[in-house]
């Protein structure tokens, strides 16, 4: 009974032409990928990447490049398989990684085009970032002018 | 939470220092007694506070003072002035510039750029009281100059340059940080001690940097060059000969989670600030790029002066089944970002890298793939851009193979006529626009859309249509084609013999077609008739509401094909006719025209 009177007052909306939102989005590569990393002790950390597929693709490889020096404890660095629109594949790693250097590992993902070839797609992550990286921003002060708000942020 | 007061509050260089006091507040906002906070200056050459909280003025300047207890902090903002009055007659002059991030085909290349802030709102504030005492605007080259009187205060001031055009600039530009709050950004100047003369000037350099607010005013600059670029390309139909927009509202804010997109009907573009959502990831940020954000600015254009009928949602680079108004209206964005930005490059950068990155002269990507072969039919965004860089390929000669070089605005007066000639807008409305606007180029255009299979022609078979062989292996290759959108119907001969089971089908649809496949004796009796193979019709198809993805089917080569399958009972033999035509029932992501194979066999 609920359903109907919702889908009631649906038709409704769109009978009297509401204007329709559209949202056009910025152009997407056919994967979403995603490559995190998360320390689990002092000498342990996790690497995730994530691979969720924007358009249906049949040939999909996954795999994940560890630099020198940093040395895979658990995980496979590799995958290769199917992804249907909207589903995801995830590969998980565990790494010994001391906190004394800096690394970068690259993500890679190729699909199967549909006339032979293949779309590359690369994600990279720094391991151990230098400190002047991770400053934060300070946060604006908020002011008022006429009508408005403003959020003043330092210049120069 | 913790609340400090007073807020804000004014202080003079070097006079009585002022006893901040901070409340800690539980979730029911009920005191906690016996809190302990540790207080801490943003600026210590402005404001220094010892432990207690008292804070002492030391410079003229706008700075906060902030109380932490555990994990909890509250702040106020200080306002230190001087004690003497300030001057009647102040000018400040000077250049208002933001740091920019320059790109290549691999992301950014480490290189910063100051570039002017043209065009945008200057304001003078006097620091006692926080009250705006004049306002002015920077003109094309960032400049500006700006007078006021502060003598009805103590001395001291600071500029702030807002994230919106001049009210007086026929560009309507703003940049606001989210439709729920709608502040507007600004950046500031140092503290300026007006009290030191009188009449005071003083010239001032104002940065917006890129750990700051920078990538706000790029976000301004690009929409402006934008804009600017379009009035240029006129005249626009009347009312407006000038092709001037409404206003357009940018949101963004650094770490902002919506985005990147453009929003029908609030002309709105949210733009990604590197927080962490469904629509947005943490590494990639857009408020410096600059091809993704002059893109959203061309589905705008598109939606004021020509026609935008696409559903929108998420759409990738390599489909070339797409819904072909959705391909019109990406394709023609991909273009104007870079018709605007004169570079074939398209970049959406990422952290350490690239989320995007092609090239609409040779279809490359980077790293190391190429779209060359994918890029094909009207129903593909990337072929869509292409050929219309194609029409522009600023850089190059005319060619036997890329025979066009027309100016954007030649390219803009073909799409604002889309009315006249079309309910919709595709490549298809393009085309038999261009044919009215362009009709001595017409054959250099049809070069360029044949590199990318789109055919805008009648088949081989047009003026004699030849015979379906049963079972044979080559398949005839037909088009849906006519001028100025009038209906092609392909009318096919074939044998058949009593008593025997045939199948008509049509397959290998491109460039949008849904055939709708009819079969008829010679005088005109009708024996079997289909439209879609597996008789779902989708002509209302539309955007889910609640996701907003398109539930309309895409055009692959089966997905809209027919098949017709009968026995002909006939007395005798026959000769019968396969009828061929656009479906009467296409959904709307379908096109008109087309290419379709169709096949004739027999068990």
């Amino acid at each position: 009974m609920f359903k109907n009177k919702v889908l009631l007052f649906l038709s409704v909306l769109f009978s009297i032409g509401l204007p329709i939102t559209v949202q056009a989005m910025k152009p997407r590569p056919p994967l979403q990928l995603a490559l995190s990393a998360v320390d689990l002790s002092e000498d342990k950390t996790q690497i995730t990447l994530s691979a969720t597929a924007n358009t249906g693709n049949e040939g999909v490889e996954l795999s994940l490049e560890l630099p020198l020096g940093l040395l895979l404890l658990e995980g496979e660095r590799t995958w290769a398989g199917p992804l249907n629109l909207g589903d995801t594949h995830t590969l998980v790693l565990i790494v010994q990684n001391d906190g004394t250097r800096t690394y970068t590992i690259l993500a890679e993902a190729k699909v199967r085009l549909p006339n032979a070839g293949h779309f590359i797609q690369e994600r990279p992550l720094v391991l151990n970032p230098s400190a002047l990286d991770r400053s934060p921003l300070a946060p604006p002060i908020r002011q008022r002018s006429g009508g408005d708000s403003i959020l003043e942020f330092r210049g120069n | 939470m913790i609340e400090v007061s007073p807020n804000p509050v004014n202080l003079e260089v070097g006079g009585k220092p002022v006893q901040l006091l901070a409340i800690l507040k539980n979730e029911s906002g009920d005191t906690v007694p016996d809190a302990t906070f540790v207080w801490e200056s943003e600026d210590a050459t402005l404001v220094s506070v010892d432990a207690n909280g008292l804070a002492t003025g030391l410079k003229v300047g706008v700075t906060r003072v902030t109380a932490r207890s555990n994990t909890f902090s509250g702040s106020t903002t200080l306002g230190v002035v001087s004690p003497n009055k300030g001057a009647s007659a102040l000018t400040i002059s000077g250049h208002a510039a933001y740091e920019d991030k320059v790109f290549g085909r691999t992301g950014f290349t480490g290189e910063i750029k100051n570039l002017a802030i043209p065009n945008a709102v200057i304001e003078l504030v006097a620091i006692d009281g926080f009250v705006k005492i004049a306002t002015g605007a920077t003109n094309a080259f960032g400049d500006f100059k700006i007078s006021g009187n502060n003598a009805s205060r103590r001395g001291g001031l600071y500029l702030r340059v807002l994230s919106t055009v001049e009210p007086n600039h026929p560009v309507k530009l703003e940049i606001r940080n989210n439709p729920d709050d709608r502040a507007m950004h600004a950046f500031t100047s140092a503290g300026i001690d007006d009290s030191a003369a009188d009449p005071f000037t003083q010239s001032s350099e104002l940065l917006a940097k890129t750990k700051g607010i920078g990538g706000g005013f790029n976000i301004l600059d690009a929409l402006q060059k934008a804009a600017t670029f379009v009035r240029d390309a006129g005249p626009c139909p009347e009312p407006n000969p000038d092709c001037n927009l409404p206003l357009l509202t940018a949101y963004w804010e650094p770490g902002g989670t919506r985005g990147t997109f453009f929003r029908t009907p609030e002309n709105a573009i949210f733009i990604c600030g590197g927080g962490d959502s469904e629509d947005c990831r943490a590494f990639d940020p857009d408020e410096y790029d600059d091809s993704v954000i002059i893109h959203e600015f061309g589905h705008f254009v598109l939606s004021r002066f020509s026609k935008d009928r696409s559903p929108g949602g998420l759409h990738s680079l390599i489909e070339n089944d797409q819904d072909i108004r959705l391909s019109w209206s990406e394709g023609w964005a991909n273009f104007f970002s870079s018709a605007v930005r004169n570079s074939p490059l398209y970049v959406d950068t990422s952290s350490g890298g690239v989320l995007i990155s092609f090239n609409l002269e040779d279809y490359s990507t980077f790293p190391n793939s190429s779209l060359n072969t994918l890029a094909r039919y009207t129903t593909s965004e990337i072929a869509v851009s292409g050929v219309l860089w194609d029409t522009l390929d600023p850089f190059e000669p005319a060619t036997e193979i890329d025979p066009l070089t027309l100016s954007f605005k030649d390219i803009f007066q073909v799409v604002i006529n889309f009315p006249a000639v079309s309910t919709t807008s595709t490549m298809e409305s393009f085309w038999l626009s261009f044919q009215l606007t362009q009709s001595a180029k017409l054959g250099a255009l049809q070069i360029v859309t044949q590199d990318r299979d789109m055919r805008f022609e009648h088949d081989t078979f047009e003026e004699n249509e030849t015979a379906l062989i049963v079972n044979d292996a080559t398949r005839q290759r037909h088009t849906l084609f006519q001028n100025h959108f009038a209906f092609d119907e392909d009318i096919i001969p074939f044998k058949v013999n009593k008593g025997v089971a045939y199948t008509v089908s049509t397959s290998h649809l491109t460039n949008g077609t849904d055939t709708h496949l009819s079969i008829k004796e010679q005088n005109g009796v009708w024996v079997k008739e289909n439209d879609n193979h597996n008789n779902l019709i989708h002509t209302s198809c539309t955007n889910n509401f609640i996701t907003g993805q398109s539930n309309c089917p895409r055009n692959g080569p089966t997905d809209l094909s027919s098949s017709a399958s009968f026995t002909w009972n006939g007395e005798n033999g026959a000769t019968l006719n396969a009828h061929v035509k656009s479906s009467p029932v296409a959904p709307p992501s379908a096109g008109q025209f087309g290419s379709y194979d169709i096949r004739l066999t027999s068990p």
